[in-house]
């Protein structure tokens, strides 16, 4: 499933979930690579690290597709050098306009990271640009295709995090995967995926996944014991308890039959029905001898009370 | 500079690394053994280091220094080391004579905006731009420690913003390093402290994280340290490479070893 995301299967917004044991720029690269080699322009807003370091490691041709605009040098006009792109300009018409800029046909829009514009613009504000966005390119005359964005779990509160799954087609949640998966060289990783697709059905799938040199995903399979066993064909494979005893558990057949034979206790039978009948003739009598510490005394005590 | 921590992390002052942001973390201990390794580290290594020192004294620093065979003094009368003594400043800016224009105090944040320091950025560039009879190797900014910039007053983006600034001018355009020294605690309460500590740890490249030991205070074991060297993402997934190891710090040296393997245990 992870292959088929990289590949496209999913346009809207594509959130990647890191934490800080597992990074997820290098899936984020991932589908960036994808998407060039596709033939889509591919627009980068990037806030967290130099220009350099995220172009290293692409192909020329993936290079070639790739506008870079630098959110790093001076998002907040501290220095005031020209040419950045800085946080306030992060809007649905300040980012269509960048992409005005790049050559017509379809475009993805890369954000790296969602985590850094959240720290600075409020939620509210950043959902409204991330779901204008498409339709400012759209009268602007271009077609994004999808906003793919870096989110680090671990920033912000979880109802922050709900929020953007739920705005989210697909979200990728990246995280370690245990100890020797894959072969000597590989960065095994465990990616919890949940796609919503068009028809309303949302798929959730849990994959190994490796990234090899230019950025190309390889699956290294899922993780066992998430199917749960049908537990009806199971052959019973218990050993018989009542075998091998030194006394007898069971009943003959004379046995049984007597024991079928005895009155429950509170059964209402004709047989007791009769004794209860007889008993009841004569009233109780009580038989008290008294003996020599004894001190009876025969006045009623409630004799002298004035009720 | 303590050689064993300097063979546990291959590094040599003969070729210090360039570029890189490095975390300093102490959970229930006090972490401020690996702020000296490192400010005599670089000064060792001959590069120029701002030292933006907020919790201790000069004297302080320069005492310990002394002990790892580096003298504070002579490194700032020389030009090697630019210190910025956080408590003295500060009482500069609430009781000093009014400042001349053009010098700014890099604490007036204390004082006056409450939460920018944009002044603080300026004055680490300003320190670490090299002047043309510079001679020393990549610069070094030491801060120590940034937790207490959250206990003025700054708003954690803000704290968060000025290293931005400070990876951007230091790391990326003066190919220098940064070593960074914050406080944390596993079930902390703070959230703000929680959101800068794991900030810092998604960009530096190098953690070293002090813990004190779950079982409390020993007299041979003062605690453990875990290297976590960050995997680069340039190129394609790397792992992150975790290892623990537990120290005794002792009066001029600190010794390392396994986990277990206290000199006096065996």
């Amino acid at each position: 499933m992870l292959g088929e995301l990289v590949a496209g299967a999913t346009g809207g917004l594509v959130l990647i979930e890191d934490t800080i044991e597992c990074e997820g720029r290098s899936l984020l690269k991932t589908f960036v690579a994808a998407s060039a080699h596709r033939g889509e322009s591919v627009h980068v807003f990037g806030f967290e690290i130099p220009e350099e370091e995220f172009r290293a490691g692409f192909d020329p041709d993936v290079t070639v597709r790739l506008l870079y605009q630098d959110g790093f040098t001076d998002p907040l006009r501290w220095t005031g050098e020209a040419g950045g792109f800085s946080g306030e300009e992060f809007t649905a018409l300040g980012v269509s306009g960048q992409l005005a800029r790049g050559p017509a046909g379809p475009a993805t829009v890369v954000l790296d990271s969602l985590s850094w514009l959240l720290l600075h613009q409020p939620l509210p504000t950043v959902c409204q640009v991330l779901g204008r966005i498409p339709m400012a390119a759209a009268s602007a005359g271009l077609r994004v295709t999808r906003i793919l964005a870096l989110l680090h779990g671990d920033l912000h509160p979880p109802g922050l995090v709900e929020t953007l799954r739920s705005l989210a087609r697909a979200v990728v949640g990246v995280g370690p995967a245990p100890e020797g998966m894959g072969s000597g060289g590989d960065a095994p990783r465990l990616a919890s995926m949940l796609q919503r697709k068009e028809t309303g059905k949302v798929l959730e799938k849990e994959e190994y996944f490796t990234i090899l040199a230019g950025f190309t995903p390889k699956a290294l399979g899922e993780p066992t014991g998430s199917v749960p066993r049908d537990e009806d064909t199971d052959p019973h494979s218990t050993a018989d308890p009542t075998a091998n005893l030194t006394f007898n558990l069971r009943l003959s057949d004379t046995e049984r039959r007597a024991r079928d034979g005895v009155p429950l206790p509170f059964h209402f039978s004709a047989q007791k029905k009769s004794s209860l009948l007889e008993a009841s003739a004569s009233a109780g009598k009580i038989y008290y001898e008294p003996d020599a510490a004894d001190d009876l005394d025969e006045e009623d005590p409630d004799d002298d009370l004035d009720v | 500079m303590f050689v064993e921590l300097n063979e546990l992390l291959n590094a040599s002052p003969e070729r210090p690394e360039q570029g890189k942001l490095t975390l300093l973390r102490d959970t229930k201990t006090d972490g401020s053994f690996l702020v000296h390794h490192f400010l005599s580290f670089y000064l060792k290594a001959g590069c120029k280091v701002c030292f933006v020192a907020l919790l201790q004294s000069f004297s302080h620093y320069n005492i310990i220094a002394q002990k790892l065979g580096v003298s504070l003094t002579a490194a700032k009368e020389r030009g090697q080391l630019v210190f910025l003594e956080g408590l003295k400043s500060c009482f500069d800016v609430f009781f000093g004579e009014e400042q001349h224009v053009g010098q700014t105090n890099p604490l007036q944040f204390v004082s006056k905006d409450g939460s920018n320091l944009k002044t603080m950025y300026e004055f680490v560039r300003t320190s670490l731009m090299a002047s043309g009879s510079d001679s020393w190797k990549c610069p070094v900014l030491l801060v120590d420690d940034l937790s207490v910039l959250l206990s003025l007053g700054v708003r954690p983006v803000d704290v968060l913003d000025f290293i931005h600034y400070c990876r951007v001018a230091v790391c990326s355009q003066l190919k220098g390093n940064i070593v960074v020294l914050v406080h944390s605690n596993d079930d902390s309460e703070d959230e703000e402290n929680e959101l800068v500590v794991n900030s810092l740890c998604h960009q530096s490249n190098l953690i070293l994280w002090a813990e004190g030991l779950a079982t409390g205070f020993c007299k041979d074991v003062h605690g453990q340290l875990k290297i976590i060297q960050k995997g680069s993402s340039e190129l394609k997934a790397e792992k992150n490479l975790l290892r623990i190891y537990q120290y005794k710090i002792q009066d001029k040296n600190v010794t390392f070893f396994a986990r277990g393997m206290s000199a006096a245990v065996l």
